[in-house]
């Protein structure tokens, strides 16, 4: 077996998100004890009380990012690490919030929930002045992409491992529908029902599919993702493009949007 | 052997191994581990997945590691039967067979293939079953029985000595006598269904040469641009037979696996080497090397196509990119364009 | 089983340990390991021909195929040539002399070098594709007697690019091949031998050769085999006697995985080594 060269050191970070990559790392059941002992993990913002960011191997970073603070933060741990990894949907792609992106409408929101002025008012200022959610790629080279909404360990676990090992991932993008097909399950498009497997990056094991439930496409967008081609199936099946375009937004963040406007 | 004896007859394969068969599952059929008789289910056209998934399962461990060393994961100690194989499937083992048992031996497969009885049964053809336009309708060997179901009898046949031994257990189940009755009633449900398929392709004999003369076919782009790029074709496809290799390590970052999945070479970076050169960096080359390869190539090389017709890509592509959407394309284009048809 | 009988099954995918000997840096991101079987019975057993491949395999980092450089004329030892270009690589720039990893093989068809007794042969290398015909010049060098006029034609980017620089430079010294070292630029302005593109040498060879006698051995990047073939029909060489080595990719080497598949072929069964004459009939070969 491969012999790596030294225990790396580890750190796990969280910006904007619900922090369910991090909660997921520590849900792991088996592996959890074994991801506090196969690495050294220096920083653990959900398990760890606050610390300086230390010199490191490797960065998981999970969230968008959302303030002009949190940008300076990524900026010193991409400094800080060799190796960053963009850990769950959001820090991969923007995630959910990435739908507020438009200026515009961002501005209404802001005013809708903190009134007229539309500016946080300065005793809830904890994490700087919010702006539109990007994904970490927008500010920093990111070695990695681990996506999931949240990850799964499954996926995450022989990615993570390979790095710990000193080794670089292989990748290999899949849509949701091979995972989806090696459970052998029917397809929802074909009997008039939405799903986004055919451009949802696989990792997930087609969980929803397998529970009979349409993939919504929590896991952000699949590399070979052909989005005229899927919209008009969906519109095929009853969605306007409209709709069809706000579901694949949903998760999709900055590739579905590039997407869009490129092809 | 008589329609009454059936359940004594599963009964009795039951303690010959794990026995799996055709179970409706809400939209779709799937070979399924069966304790009840009453839950096989034979009236039916096609599982989502075919016997390879006994053969070349979508994902299985071929090797562990640790720091002392690896070992091998070949055996399987279990003995394996599926029931209610229909000839499209076996004739796809036996293409399956082809490949994997031929001068180099796949241990993995091999191993899988030795502990798997078949026992196959009898169908009727729905609007997607194109199998007699590509010759795997009728069947006479790759199994181990077969089973084809008239009104009252099945006619059992034997097709291997693994076969010859369980109908040698079943006794006095099975009879050698067989009337003339049974004889001419065989003979007129296999003249019905031969008149049943609608999905009749003349083109598919021809299909080697018109893939060659529509090489540089623009349908080859249209087929492209609807592609999803999904992989379903591949995975649901009972001959499609590629994989991937990956070696997975475990939290501990001191034992793991290497584990094969089935792939598909529709899938974006099928054909990229070291330094990420991709000798196939669009849907249209990709969807091109698979009909190229499973209706031209295969014919060069064996024989006979990699298609068996059983529908499945008919069945459960998204966007309608299936062996008879371009067969009929491509025979299209040859005709239109290059007046060679009539 | 239910007919009760249980074959013995080989495992076609059994690796074997090799321990490296030696490791030298070919070029900036090149790098030159010789290894050897541990075991006894292998070292005896591993034959091969030029232009066939193994497969590495180190438990947790996976599997990859090499090109073999070294000759089978010469049995002590195996030498490959790998350039840094991805996650695998990469590791392997981690081993040290004394490591150990496994392989498996030889997979492909290689040259048939003893079919080409009596002919003329033109091995032409550009770049990386130094590795895998090196086993070939080598085997021509030791068995020179086996052949007819040999010549070998070698480009590089620059001086500095050159694979097995100081190798061949020797191998021009000893001059047993008509040796021809080609860089496309040469910044130091100290090459001592052509500067120009490979293509440039082989019209040079028109007059020297008898093209029905004549085989031609190429390895080098994509773009250069068009060139290449080009020059070779110039000067009359037949198309089933241009013989290329081409890479794809690969997860079995023994005709199963399907990813290295051209047309019905398989690069790991029916390659890597193809004739021109295939790539005029197989698309997409090159």
């Amino acid at each position: 077996m491969w012999k790596r060269e030294k225990k790396p050191i580890v750190g796990v970070f969280g910006f904007s998100g619900c922090a369910g990559d991090q909660l997921a790392i520590l849900h792991m059941e088996d592996s959890t004890i074994d991801f506090f002992t196969s690495a050294d993990i220096k920083f653990f913002h959900m398990a760890q009380s606050h610390q300086e960011v230390p010199k490191m191997d490797i960065a998981l970073v999970e969230g968008s990012i959302n303030t002009q603070r949190q940008l300076r933060e990524l900026k010193e741990i991409r400094e800080m690490a060799d190796i960053v990894v963009a850990l769950g949907t959001c820090a991969c792609y923007g995630g959910i919030q990435y739908l507020g992106e438009d200026e515009e409408t961002f501005k209404e929101r802001m005013k809708y929930v903190y009134g007229k002025s539309g500016e946080v008012p300065e005793f809830l200022d904890l994490v700087g002045k919010p702006k539109p959610a990007q994904p970490i790629s927008d500010f920093i080279d990111v070695d990695i992409m681990i996506p999931g909404c949240p990850i799964s360990a499954e996926n995450f676990v022989p990615i993570y491992t390979k790095l710990i090992s000193g080794l670089l991932p292989q990748k290999y993008p899949m849509p949701v529908c091979v995972e989806c097909k090696y459970e052998g399950n029917d397809c929802f498009l074909l009997h008039g029902k939405y799903c986004l497997g055919p451009v949802t990056s696989a990792g997930c094991n087609a969980i929803c599919p397998s529970m009979d439930i349409s993939c919504v496409g929590c896991f952000g967008t699949y590399e070979g993702a052909n989005y005229p081609s899927m919209i008009s199936k969906l519109k095929e099946i009853g969605l306007t493009e409209e709709e069809a375009i706000r579901k694949l937004k949903l998760f999709g963040g900055n590739k579905v949007e590039q997407a869009l406007k490129g092809d | 052997m008589p329609k009454n004896v059936f359940p004594d007859f599963i009964e009795l394969i039951k303690t010959k191994g794990k026995l799996f068969g055709p179970v409706k599952q809400k939209s779709k059929y799937s070979f399924e581990e069966i304790s009840d008789v009453q839950d096989l289910d034979f009236d039916y056209q096609r599982t989502v997945l075919g016997v390879k998934k006994f053969l070349t399962p979508p994902r299985y461990k071929t090797l562990s590691f640790d720091k002392e060393g690896t070992k091998d994961i070949i055996d399987e100690p279990e003995t394996n039967i599926v029931i209610g194989v229909h000839p499209c499937d076996i004739h796809a083992i036996k293409i399956l067979d082809r490949l994997f048992l031929g001068n180099i031996i796949d241990p993995y497969y091999a191993s899988k293939r030795e502990n798997l009885t078949i026992i196959g049964h009898s169908c009727l053809p729905d609007d997607k079953c194109l199998c007699q336009s590509t010759g795997t309708d009728m069947v006479e060997d790759g199994f181990d029985l077969f089973l084809t179901e008239l009104e009252e009898y099945y006619l059992v046949w034997v097709g291997s000595d693994k076969g010859l031994a369980l109908t040698i257990a079943a006794g006095d189940l099975l009879s050698e006598d067989i009337s003339d009755e049974s004889i001419r009633e065989y003979v007129r449900w296999q003249q019905k269904r031969s008149s049943m398929f609608k999905a009749v392709m003349p083109s598919f004999k021809y299909m080697a040469d018109i893939i060659t003369l529509n090489y540089d076919s623009e349908i080859w782009e249209q087929f492209g641009e609807k592609c999803l790029s999904c992989g379903t074709c591949s995975l649901v496809c009972p001959t499609c037979n590629c994989f991937n290799v990956d070696d997975k390590i475990l939290m501990n970052a001191e034992e793991g696996f290497r584990e094969r999945m089935l792939d598909s070479c529709t899938l974006p970076y099928y054909s990229m080497v070291a330094g990420d050169h991709d000798f196939r960096p669009d849907r249209t080359t990709r969807l091109k090397l698979y009909y190229t390869h499973k209706l031209k190539e295969y014919i060069g090389r064996w024989g006979q196509p990699g298609c068996v017709g059983c529908g499945r890509c008919v069945t459960y592509c998204p966007v309608d990119i299936n062996v008879i959407t371009v067969s009929e394309a491509l025979f299209g284009e040859v005709c239109d364009t290059k007046e060679v048809c009539e | 089983m239910i007919d009760g009988k249980k074959s013995k099954i080989e495992n076609t995918y059994k690796s074997h340990p090799v321990e490296i000997l030696g490791i030298k840096d070919l070029t900036s991101d090149t790098r030159y390991f010789k290894v050897r079987f541990m075991d006894e019975e292998m070292k005896k057993q591993f034959v091969y021909k030029p232009g066939q491949f193994v497969i590495f395999s180190i438990p947790g980092l996976g599997e990859a195929t090499f090109s073999i450089s070294s000759p089978p004329t010469r049995r002590d030892f195996i030498e490959f040539g790998i350039r840094r270009v991805g996650s695998f690589t990469e590791a392997y720039f981690k081993l040290k002399e004394g490591d150990t990893f496994e392989m498996r093989g030889p997979y492909g068809n290689g040259f048939d070098m003893e079919s080409l007794q009596g002919r003329d042969l033109i091995i032409i290398a550009g770049g990386l594709g130094a590795v895998p015909l090196r086993s070939a010049l080598l085997y021509a060098e030791d068995r020179r007697e086996d052949f007819n006029q040999v010549f070998f034609l070698n480009g590089a980017r620059s001086p500095e690019d050159m694979l097995f620089r100081e190798d061949f430079k020797a191998m021009a010294a000893r001059g047993i091949l008509d040796t021809r070292l080609s860089v496309d630029e040469d910044p130091t302005g100290e090459w001592p031998y052509e500067v120009g593109f490979v293509t440039a040498l082989i019209p040079k060879l028109a007059e020297k050769i008898n093209p029905e006698n004549t085989t031609a051995l190429i390895c080098g990047p994509p773009i250069m085999y068009k060139f290449v073939i080009q020059e070779l029909l110039k000067i009359n060489v037949p198309k089933d006697q241009i013989l290329m080595t081409l890479e794809r990719r690969m997860k079995c080497g023994q005709g199963h995985c399907g990813h290295c598949a051209i047309g019905g072929r398989y690069t790991c069964l029916d390659g890597p080594i193809f004739t021109y004459y295939d790539v005029q009939h197989i698309k997409e070969l090159i």
